[in-house]
Parts: structure tokens; sequence; C-alpha cells
């Protein structure tokens, strides 16, 4: 008897249980706002950092406090399970309204499900009234002309960026003075590896755990490639035809087959041994380790340094306990002894994009308000909102950046970037396993060079393959595009604007025509030399 | 077992016919309809909409070309094994519990048993991706505290592994050769409640006067278990071991959780499963998934099959 | 077996046997007990002291109040998800294993056959066509597709164990319900249920803590966070770049009360319907 009693009190509790979560989900349905349609407009991103959802919330608030009929709805998915949520709401047809563009996004995605928004952007925006931008057509009101919403395959802008990026080094200030003594950040590469032994000399002698860089398998590369990628601007810059200074992945091939350089020149070699040399300086097994791992070390106190970007800036200040300073990225200067004969000194920031870009979804099911609700997002006013809650870096001209956004702000003083050894997942992923070549106990520049010689060029041949496939299937669209603006044009030969669009794609055409026939080159001088080969 | 009835009897109880319909119209539309859905599917290249393209035997021609379909078949081949293995400690603690003289502490520890159970499996899991945690290192601390680590890192040297090194916390997800060990430490002390009620529930049949009459003659623990325990919960065992096998050669929610969509660093942890929800859900080619699971299918059902055919247990 | 016929030398005996069994529970219970003390204690706490639990006066209450903010929603919709899948997986099951064990039926046995098929069946293909299927009828992001996929799915076993069950109940009880005028709904109603309670409330709990473990099917449908059932909803717990684990731990435990209720309520029930005869094979 006394077991049923039992029974039927646990049963009644799970019974109220139900009946409360009911209510909860049946309550918001009842809510409207004074008997009038609330339309919903879901936007949904991946930046689970912080500052961004409060940002966006911030920004739907003044929004609705606008439209009362609009409802702005914020929908944050974990990069974890992003993709794949992403792909069963775009195929499922659920889709949210707006969604940012970038993970999982390919150009067949982006022409399948998104809207473009050109029309849009070639006129002024309304939002921007009463400011100095008021008469300019929105995609000329971006630090970098909007080219970080524009898709140069399918001719077409899709997003509009909230925020510029940059990667930058993160100090514990605190720690910083404990060990110099003074809290001033290094400028050279000199004076951060000097920075580098004497944080190692510290922990050292004060029996603490210490580490000057916390790295993993996310910030460790991010600071290794920008450096490595200042050892190769001399080598492309000599191989570019005049003024081109090319690093896409079609000319790096094209010199690799021709014997121009290999994974053992000397510019690469010199790459490789900069990174080992800053490798030594982080956790022993660091590639192994996560982005999360590394943030927790570096607020946990245990390394004085990490290397990020912009996007952490607002997530480590709040999390760490200590005051953070942050420098950029410490390059070798040219009269570096060892590494500064292959550089041309700093790498610049000038020509970057524009990020944190969100697009308008076909399925949506009220595409004028979302537009509007773009064009706000893109305002001089918005962004002021967004930079001064999230403190990341605006993006719209005109918008003074949060003080703690100031140092993210792009440098423009230094030389284009060289090429990177690896940019294609064929080639990443021969570079991912040989890695422990140049990180490990008995690694080198040299032993890594030699497993790269075997396996990189097949590799970066594959993804070159691959991407043509891509490429010659954008073609044939733009084909069509071409074909349509033809016919357009007959009918119209008047129209201006027409003309000017027609010209712009024949050029963006024959541009990436000449780009896949170089391409196609390069793969046959490729297979040329590979059977030349024993 | 059910009565026999006459035809006539049968048209006048045909209201009894509608008990079975919410039944059999819910496995039909939810779960037959999808299996010949993804058959009929695995022969086109299909984007999850409307738009799919007949192309014939591509898709099977594309998976016997598929390197890393093929390797995942290794892995959850290793997987199954460890899993029958991992199904030990709960037959012994079964046998433990009812080997027990003392009723009293018999059902206690059943109750007990249902503990851990209250724990929902998804929260047990979090809690030991927590434990692999390289830096928080639950798992790493307690090696090290109980001086296995040192160990490892001897034996490391010797075999020349390559993962364990002294004063460096090991990333049991984040290195691929450990990923597998990873996946067969999980769960340990891999005690399920379920099974080990089911087994405590088969010994039940055997009385007092077989053990005592063992005693009398000698016989080990050990014996009595091979030849007395054993044999009567070999049906259990033998459901247990079926369910777990099909169980586990289609299973990929505990890799996607602890490892992600890609299988983990080196996408040592993929698993057939995983590789067909990747193709699906994050590659978006919905025709080759159906193909690869059509073939998963297959050889489950080869399998069992086999399993029906050549083992055989005597009741 | 009779505790009393066994004489007090080979009560000693049991000894090892108890410390064995202590020391699996244990190990068993490790990572619930390591839950609660890290919900009690903030990121500095734990990494000074790993393995003791904090001290009452330390003891961080806050975890528990904003991991109740987070967790709450997606806890509710497990709760409304689990237990309307249950009942109706008790109902069609009921009903469906009362047809089968009754009277053979012409066409019962490929009906039956049909049912033997899904158990064995490996349904691993079917997420996919089900994602269709399901966008078809325009149950994606909705909550039902939940409860509908988990009736449908959890019914095969359920039905399976009842028909053994009711199989195994005395036929003079039908009869005489029959002879009564009893309909066949009547004789489910009176006769069935009354004496199914154990094995009900098995079936019943198994499959609540099915339909609480589910994340796939939850991962593809929903789109909405406040939709997520506590799958998804831990998934993104996870996926937050930094954690503060002892909130992350406090919101596990939450998400673990509503069984812990069941449980400890419906505890000897449970063990009483495993550990009767008729989940034998």
């Amino acid at each position: 008897m006394k077991e049923r009693i039992l029974n039927m009190i646990g049963l009644s509790l799970l019974a109220i249980c139900f009946v409360v979560s009911l209510g909860r989900i049946a309550w918001p349905k009842s809510q409207t706002a004074d008997g009038r349609d609330v339309e919903t407009i879901r936007i949904a991103h991946w930046q689970l950092e912080g500052g961004v959802r409060e940002a966006l919330d911030r920004l739907g608030q003044e929004y609705e406090a606008m439209h009362p009929n609009v409802r702005i709805q914020q929908i944050p998915i974990p990069e974890r399970i992003y993709t794949n949520w992403l792909i069963t709401q775009l195929v499922g047809g659920t889709a949210p309204d707006i969604i940012q563009i970038g993970i999982g996004i390919s150009d067949e995605r982006l022409a399948r499900f998104f809207d473009p928004i050109t029309t849009l952007v070639e006129s002024p925006n309304p939002y921007n009234k009463g400011t100095a931008l008021e008469k300019v057509p929105m995609q000329e009101t971006f630090f970098d002309g909007m080219l970080g919403g524009y898709n140069e395959n399918l001719l077409e802008y899709y997003g509009v960026p909230l925020s510029g990026t940059s990667i930058r080094m993160y100090y514990n200030l605190d720690l910083l003075r404990k060990i110099t003594g003074s809290e001033q950040l290094p400028t050279t590469f000199r004076e951060f590896i000097a920075l580098c032994r004497q944080a190692v000399d510290f922990g050292k002698s004060t029996g603490r755990a210490l580490v000057p860089i916390a790295g993993s398998r996310y910030n460790g590369p991010q600071l290794m490639n920008l450096l490595f990628e200042s050892q190769t601007q001399l080598l492309m810059e000599e191989l570019s035809p005049a003024g081109g200074l090319m690093r896409d992945p079609i000319s790096t091939l094209e010199w690799y087959a021709d014997g121009k350089w290999s994974p053992e020149s000397p510019a690469i070699l010199s790459g490789m041994r900069l990174m080992r040399e800053v490798a030594q300086f982080m956790q022993p097994g660091f590639m192994q380790l996560q982005r999360d791992d590394a943030t927790f070390y570096f607020v946990q106190g245990r390394a004085l340094m990490i290397c990020s970007g912009s996007w952490d800036a607002t997530s480590i200040r709040s999390q760490a306990p200590f005051r953070v300073g942050v420098s950029p990225i410490p390059f070798p200067t040219t009269d570096d002894p060892d590494f500064g004969k292959f550089t041309k000194g700093g790498v610049s920031e000038a020509g970057s994009l524009a990020a944190v870009s969100f697009g308008l979804t076909r399925a949506s099911k009220h595409p004028e308000i979302a537009k509007d609700f773009l064009r706000f997002l893109g305002s001089q006013p918005a962004n002021k909102i967004w930079t001064d809650v999230s403190r990341w870096v605006p993006s719209v001209l005109g918008v003074p950046p949060h003080p703690d956004a100031e140092p993210f702000l792009p440098i423009t003083k230094g030389a284009t970037p060289g090429f990177a050894l690896a940019t294609q997942p064929d080639a990443m992923r021969v570079y991912g396993t040989s890695i422990n070549d140049l990180f490990g106990q008995e690694g080198s520049p040299e032993k890594f060079a030699k497993s790269l010689s075997k396996n990189l060029l097949d590799a970066q041949a594959s993804d070159l393959r691959r991407s043509l496939l891509s490429t010659h299937m954008n073609s044939k669209r733009r084909d069509t595009v071409l074909a349509s603006l033809v016919v357009q044009r007959a009918k119209a030969p008047t129209d201006f604007k027409l003309a000017e669009k027609f010209d712009k794609a024949l050029q963006a055409e024959s541009l990436a025509e000449r780009g896949n026939y170089m391409a196609e080159a390069a793969l046959r001088a490729n297979d040329a030399a590979q059977n030349k080969e024993p | 077992m059910a009565l026999p009835i006459s035809q006539k009897k049968a048209l006048l109880e045909w209201k009894l016919y509608l008990f079975v319909v919410p039944s059999v119209l819910l496995i039909a539309v939810f779960a037959y309809y999808p299996t010949i859905s993804a058959i009929y599917h695995s022969f086109f290249r299909w984007g999850g909409g409307d738009a799919k393209e007949f192309i014939g035997l591509k898709n099977f021609s594309d998976i016997l070309a598929d390197r890393v379909f093929w390797s995942s078949f290794i892995t959850i081949g290793i997987l199954v094994i460890a899993n029958v293995f991992k199904m030990v400690p709960s037959i012994f603690l079964a046998v433990l519990i009812h080997r027990l003289k003392s009723d009293r502490w018999q059902y206690w520890y059943r109750v007990i048993l249902v503990l851990p159970m209250i724990v929902p499996s998804l929260v047990t899991l979090f809690i030991w991706k927590f434990f692999f945690d390289p830096n928080l290192g639950v798992l790493n601390a307690a090696l090290d505290q109980s001086g296995f680590k040192t160990l490892l890192v001897q034996m490391d040297q010797v075999f020349g592994w390559g993962v364990f090194f002294e004063g460096v916390p090991t990333a049991w997800l984040g290195e691929p050769a450990l990923i597998i060990p990873a996946l067969i430490i999980w769960g340990f002390p891999w005690v399920g409640a379920v099974g080990v009620l089911i087994f405590l529930a088969g010994l039940q049949s055997i009385g007092t006067e077989v053990y005592e009459a063992a005693d009398l003659d000698g016989v080990t623990p050990f014996q009595k278990f091979l030849h007395i325990e054993f044999p009567l919960i070999m049906t259990q065992v033998r459901l247990m071991l079926v369910l777990l096998i099909i169980g586990t050669l289609q299973g990929y929610g505990l890799q996607f959780l602890l490892l992600g969509e890609n299988g983990g660093a080196g996408g040592r942890g993929m698993v057939p499963g995983l590789w067909m929800f990747n193709r699906a859900f994050i590659a978006g080619e919905f025709g080759y998934a159906c193909a690869l699971g059509l073939f998963l299918f297959v050889f489950i059902l080869g399998l069992t099959w086999i399993n029906n055919k050549f083992v055989r247990v005597e009741k | 077996m009779n505790a009393s016929t066994v004489s007090v030398g080979r009560k000693a005996s049991d000894l090892p046997k108890h410390v064995l069994i202590w020391l699996v529970l244990g190990l068993e219970l490790l990572p619930f007990y390591m839950m609660i003390q890290i919900s009690l204690k903030n990121n500095k706490m734990f990494f000074e002291n790993t393995w003791l639990p904090a001290l009452p006066k330390d003891w961080v209450w806050q975890n528990y109040a904003e991991a109740l903010q987070i967790i709450l929603p997606f806890v509710s919709n497990s709760v409304v998800v689990s237990v309307t899948s249950t009942a109706g997986v008790l109902f069609s099951a009921l009903l469906g294993a009362y047809f089968f064990a009754r009277y053979k039926m012409p066409g019962g046995n490929v009906l039956w056959a049909a049912f033997l098929l899904l158990m064995l069946l490996p349904g691993v293909a079917n997420i996919v066509t089900l994602f269709a299927l399901l966008q078809s009828f325009n149950l994606l992001n909705t909550l039902w597709a939940l409860i509908i996929l988990g009736i449908s799915g959890g019914q095969v076993f359920c039905i399976y164990v009842l028909r053994n069950f009711i199989e195994d109940l005395p036929k003079d009880l039908f009869e005489a319900a029959e002879m009564d005028g009893a309909s066949h709904f009547k004789q489910l109603w009176h006769v069935v249920i009354p004496m199914s309670g154990p094995i009900i409330g098995t079936l019943a709990i198994l499959q609540f803590l099915g339909s609480w473990n589910d994340f796939l099917m939850p991962l593809v449908v929903l789109r909405d966070p406040e939709l997520f059932t506590i799958g998804v909803g831990l998934i993104y717990l996870d996926g937050e770049y930094v954690k503060q684990w002892g909130r992350v731990m406090a919101a596990f435990f939450i998400a673990s009360l509503p069984l812990i209720i069941i449980f400890v309520f419906t505890m000897k029930l449970f063990v009483r319907g495993l550990s009767s005869g008729a989940l034998k094979g």
C-alpha cells in the first residue's frame, strides 16, 4: 500500500510538471500586439562570442520600437551543430528569414537559398537619414565598399556586413608587469621572443606553471600562419608578373609545377623555422587542444599571451580577472638577423573585408520586412549601437569605434602578405598530418619540408581540380546571366544602368574564364612535370 | 497463446481490427515508408528538396571507392568487439548479486543499481566528455595522482606510441590515436542497470540445491559460473548480444556528441552511421546518404540472418 | 532461497562480494557525484580542489539560479514531449497487443511479422527520408513531430512485451467478462490493465527515458531554440566558448530532476517489472 501511495505521489508530481510545461508552451501564442498581426523576423548566426547576442538584441529592440508590428527574434546556434542545423533548415524549408553568411554556405547554396540584395544596396539607405551618408548608395557606405557582402562568382551582393575583424595578440597585463616590471608590449619579433624567454625564466624561478603563449589547434596556426606569410613576401613579389602580387592557389601551383619554388626553398624553410621558434613557446602538444582550452588557459592566468581574432575580445575581457592588453602581431623587421632576409616588414590589413554579414533567405515569409531590417542593420546609427554594445569593430563609415575596439582597427602599414602553403582542404590535410614533423620533439623545418615535398603538390592539384568543377559551374551560371542581359539590352539599348551591369558582368566572366584557363594550364604543366619524373 | 478463432466468429469480431489500426498506421507511415523511400532515393542524386536526378548505380560505385566509409567500418568493428567485452561486467555483477545469501541485500542492491539510471544517459555522456577534457582533466588528474600516468609514459617510450608525455596533458579526444581508446574506455565500469536486472531475472530459476551439490563436489566459484549460471542465462545473453551488435553498428549518437560531425581529429572516430549523417546533413548529399544507409542496412540484415541460421542455442 | 537456512559460517564469506559490489556501484555513481559536487563550485574553486566537495559555507548557489534560467525551457519542452509520447505509446501498444493476444485473427500473422521485422530492421537510413516526410507534412520545427515519431518508434517493443504478457493472462477472466456482455474495450480496461500494473509502469519508464535521452531527431527537426528539448539544449550548452563548469553541472542536475522524481517514487515498481519473467527473450 505504501508503494501505491509513493507511486501516486510520483505520478502526480510528474503530472504537475506536465501541466506547467504545457502551459509555458501554449502561452506565448496567445499574445499578440494590440490585436494586430505580429510578424516575426528570425535572424540566425553562430557567433556565440561575447557581445554579439547582446548587440543583436539591442538592435532588435530599436527596430521594434520603430515598427511596433514587428518582432525580431535572434537564433544563435553553436558552431558545433551549426552546419547540420543550417542544412536541415534550408532544405526543409523552415529557414529563418535572415541568416549569417559564412559557415556551411558554398556558392551553390548561396545561389539556391538566398535572395541577392543588389537592388537594395544600389540606392541610399533610408535609415541613414540625417547623417553624412544620407545620399550615398548603401554599397558605398562601408569601409570595404561592401565587398564583404559581395560574391564575385555570382556577381551579386548577398550580405550586409556588420563588423571589421583582425587578428591580434592579447596580453595578461598584470602578469606582464610581474615579469618585466612594465606594461610595454613588444613591437618587433625580437622583442617578442625576448619576452617569451623572460616568461619562461619567470615561470622557472617562481615555480609557477607558466607558458608564454597559449596555443591550440585554433590559436596556434593563427599566429604562425601570419608569421609564415611574412616570409614569403619577397618570394611572391619575385615570382608574380609585374605588379601582380598573386597569392591565389592557381598561381602558386603553377610556380610550384614550374619548379620556381618548393617546400625546400630558403624562404619557405625560413617561414617554417619561424613557426617552430614560436611553437616552442606554446604548451607541448598544443595542436591537440581546442580553442576553448587555450582561452581557458589564458583566462586562468597560466599563459602570458594568446593570439586570437577581434571576435574573442569581449569574451576574453569579460572572463579574465586581470587587465587585458592588445597589440598587433609582432612581425620580423627587415633588419632582423634571422628572419629579416625574406620579409618586407609588417603585413598590412588594408585589404581586409568586413565580416559578420547577414543575408536574406528565399524561404522568408516576410521578405519586405526582412529587407528593411537588413537596411536598418547596415545603417550608421545601427552600426554605432553595434560597436557600443558588442565592443566589436564597426563596418560603416563614420562610426567611431568603441574604445575597446580601437586596437582592432585595420592596420594599413606594411606590405601585402605572402602566399601560404595550404589553404584548400586536401592540401590542408596533408599539411596537418605532417605538421608533427615540424613541431615534434625531433622535428625540424627540413624534415617537415621533406614530407611535404612528397604529397603537397598532388594535394594542391586535386584541390584545384575540385575547385575547377565549381568554377566551371559558376561560368555556366554567369553565361546564363550574360545571355539574359544581352536580350534585355537589345530591348532597352539606352538603359545606362543595364549597360553598366552588362559590362561588369562581362568583365567578371572574362576574368573568371581566364582564371579557369590558367588553372587548367597549371594542372597540365603539373601533370607533365610529374610524368617527367621517374 | 492467443485463442484460435473460426472465420465466422472472426467476422463478428471485426471491431477488434480497429484496435490495431493506430499502430499499423504509424509504423506504415513512419517506419516502412521512409525505409522504402530511402531505398528508392539511393538511386538518385538528391539535394533534399524536390529536385532529384536519376543516376542509377553511381551512388553505389561511389561507395565502393569511398575510403572514409570503409575505414569507418574498421572503427565500428573495433567498437562492436569492445562493446561485447563491455557486457562482461554486467554479467559479473549479476552473478555476484545473485550469489549473495541474503535476500534482503539482493533486493536492496537491485534497487540501488537503478540509481545511476537517474542521470539520463545524455548527461552521463557530457560528464564523460568533461572527464576527457585535457585541462580540467578529471581523467588526467586521476591518472597523474594514481601514478598511472608515469606507467603510461614509460609504456609509450617502449612501444613508441607518441601520445603520452611527461608533463603534457593528454588530449583524449583531440589526439587521433587516442580517440578509439577513449570511445572504449567511456562508461567505465561498464555496468548497465537494465542488463544486470534482466540477467538477474534469468538467474532466478537456479535453486539452492544445485549450489549445495556443487559445493559438496568441491567446485570452484569460477567453475560454478561456467557450468551452472552461464548456460541458464544464455538466452538473455544471446538476445542482448544481438541487440547490442545491431545497436552499435548503426549507432552514431555517441560519436557525434563526443567528437563532432567529422568524427574528431583525423576523422578517427568516424563510424558508418555518422558518415551517413554527415553526407546528408553536412554535405547535403541526401541521395548518397540513402545509398550509404541502404548498404549498412543490408549489411546488418545479413549479419542477423547469419546469426539466425548458424548460431542456435538449445533452450 | 531462504536466508534463515544459512549457517553463520557461510554469512562471513559474503563480505568480499559486498565489497566488490560496492566498488563497482561506487564507480558507476562517480559521474553523478562529480556532477553534484562541481555544481556547487565556481571555476576557480574547482581548479584548486578537483575531487572533494566544497564546504557548505562556500557553496555557490548562484550556479543553480543561472542554470535554471537557461535550462528550464528545455526541460519543460522535454517533459511535454516525453509524457505525451509515453501516453501515446501505451495507448497504441495496449490496443495493438490486445488485438494480437486475444485471438488469432486472420491476417494477424502478417501484421505480427510486420511488427517483428521492425525490431530487427536497422532504421539507420530512415532519418534522411523521415526528414523529407516530415517536411511534406509540414511538421518540421514542431514538437508534434517528435511526439509522433516517439510513439511510432517505441510502440514496437511495447507491443511485443505486452502481447506476451496478455497471452499469459488466464482466459476465463476474458470469458467471464464477455459473458457479462463487455465489449472488447471494456475487457481491456477491466481485465488487462489492472493486472499489468508493473509491466505498464516499466514500459512507461523505459519509453520516457528513451524520449528524454533522444537528441538526433530533435537536432534535425527543430529550428527555434525555444522548442529545443533537453538533448539539443545540452548540446547548445556544450557549444558555448568559455564554460562556467559549475553552472553547466547545475544545468545537468536540473536536466536530471524529472527523472529523479520519477525514479525515487517508482523505483520498486520498475525493479519488479524488469525482474519479472515477462521480459525474457
